[in-house]
């Protein structure tokens, strides 16, 4: 299954989606994405599945939730990979 | 023991609060926000969640405008001095406790205006319209007296403030839990609350909400597990005014204590008290030789009531109180010297009685006992 990983700048800002999107998002976890992905910061993201990404967009969108960076996760030749969006 | 000296804490607490407080160090207690692991992010989520209780609350829409501290005079610091840093006018009341008048006269040194109340601990709004000034920056007022209870019509007083421009802080420490606080309705920029007393929380808790956009000057910077590459201190709120490990457990509590606050409803547990403290007044007005302090209607203030028995120094009646009667009280100054000049008691302080949830009407019963023993100098 692919995810998409929705940084932010604060781990309040990830605990708020959290909860905003908690009723209309199936999957949704708080992580810290990989420093490697070459964003800079503490990377608390959310982590959901690809498909529900628009409506955790529009969520951010209707709130004023800034989103730093959006990756999308997906397995390629049995390794994880993030490609950034 | 009789507990009456809820104005400087609560106790009991809830036992939720407890098992809260428990179950966060035994099953969750890792560092908050410092962290991708799973003990850390349900951590993070404890602290975040009491932020929502307090929003709640409060009237606040983001709860990401609060931020946690140690106690009420942590968050008083830092709105007065992340406000006043850069300078300006700022008038405070005479009904102030230290923990705004200290920061306040160290950091506006003499560009500030106290605004006495009358001797019933009552500001009148319209004094501190007269008092603003052309830099006037900031109004700051406790919305209740930790020494006589009194409350301040903080509506007025903010309505005021918005219609000049000027921030306006609030002190809730003695009236969050117990009186109706919004801080849209009331025109609040800045709120400081203490979690350990009607919020019904640990001590270790208190927090200062800030008005969405405002971007005070910080006194202390460090790590909060945000934009770890910049030496710059955060902008965004609440990381710019939560460095450093937060005291996740406790706040954890305080949120669970809150939402007993929010069950039990703010007006019940006003109503609880105030009958207790109107109990207590009819009950001292009846010693002779005792005198009530504040004012004189039960309404016009919270479960506190300050008096003193003639010819007797409060702190020896607290002591015998303590040690004959087995009731705690505080006496003295109660941190408020600004307030003990205005109600005229600043050189014997007040025996001060402050009443909880879990007070009962027996407990203030066997107080107004005590105290008339005392007057007749029979409790040995
Ligand atoms: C009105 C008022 N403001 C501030 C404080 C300071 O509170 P804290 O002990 O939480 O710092 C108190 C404490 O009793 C208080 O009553």
């Amino acid at each position: 299954m692919d995810y998409a990983i929705a940084m932010y700048s604060s781990i309040t800002v990830a605990n708020r989606v959290k909860k905003l999107a908690a009723n209309q998002i199936s999957y949704l976890g708080i992580i810290q994405a990989p420093a490697s992905l070459g964003v800079k910061g503490c990377n608390y993201s959310i982590r959901c599945k690809f498909e529900d990404l628009e409506t955790l967009r529009a969520i951010c969108d209707k709130f004023g939730l800034k989103i730093k960076a959006v990756f999308k996760e997906t397995i390629q030749n049995g390794e994880k990979v993030y490609i950034r969006l | 023991m009789i507990y009456l000296d809820n104005a400087a804490t609560t106790f009991q607490k809830p036992p939720a609060v407890q098992r809260t407080l428990c179950e966060a160090m035994r099953r969750y207690g890792a560092n908050a926000g410092r962290g991708g692991h799973k003990l850390s992010i349900a951590a993070s989520e404890m602290v975040y969640k009491a932020g929502e209780a307090v929003a709640e609350l409060f009237g606040i829409q983001d709860p990401a405008n609060i931020a946690f501290t140690l106690n009420t005079t942590m968050a008083l610091n830092m709105a007065i001095k992340g406000v006043l840093l850069k300078g300006g006018h700022v008038i405070i009341t005479s009904m102030e406790h230290n923990s705004v008048a200290r920061p306040v006269v160290r950091v506006a040194k003499n560009r500030y205006t106290v605004v006495r109340a009358n001797r019933q601990g009552i500001v009148n709004p319209a004094d501190v319209e007269a008092a603003i000034q052309d830099d006037t920056r900031l109004i700051v007022c406790n919305h209740a007296s930790n020494v006589c209870g009194s409350i301040q019509d903080i509506s007025e007083i903010g309505r005021i403030a918005s219609g000049h421009g000027i921030l306006f802080l609030v002190d809730v420490a003695q009236s969050g839990g117990v009186l109706p606080i919004n801080v849209e309705k009331q025109h609040i920029d800045l709120l400081a609350f203490a979690g350990h007393k009607s919020l019904m929380g640990p001590q270790g808790t208190g927090g200062l909400y800030v008005r969405e956009g405002l971007e005070l000057d910080t006194i202390l910077e460090g790590g909060t597990g945000s934009q770890s590459e910049s030496l710059s201190q955060p902008i965004n709120m609440p990381d710019r005014l939560m460095s450093g490990t937060v005291n996740m457990p406790a706040i954890a509590a305080l949120g669970e204590g809150i939402r007993f606050v929010r069950k039990l409803g703010v007006g019940a547990i006003a109503a609880h008290e105030m009958k207790l403290a109107g109990r207590l007044m009819e009950g001292f007005g009846n010693i002779e030789g005792v005198t009530v302090y504040g004012p004189e209607s039960v309404k016009n203030r919270v479960g506190v009531v300050s008096i003193n028995i003639d010819g007797l120094d409060s702190i020896t009646v607290s002591q015998i109180l303590d040690q004959d009667f087995g009731i705690c009280v505080r006496s003295g100054l109660h941190c408020a010297p600004l307030a003990h000049e205005t109600i005229g008691t600043l050189e014997n302080g007040t025996v001060r009685f402050s009443v909880g949830y879990y007070n009962t009407q027996s407990d203030v019963d066997r107080a107004l006992t005590a105290v008339s023993k005392i007057k007749k100098g029979k409790y040995v």
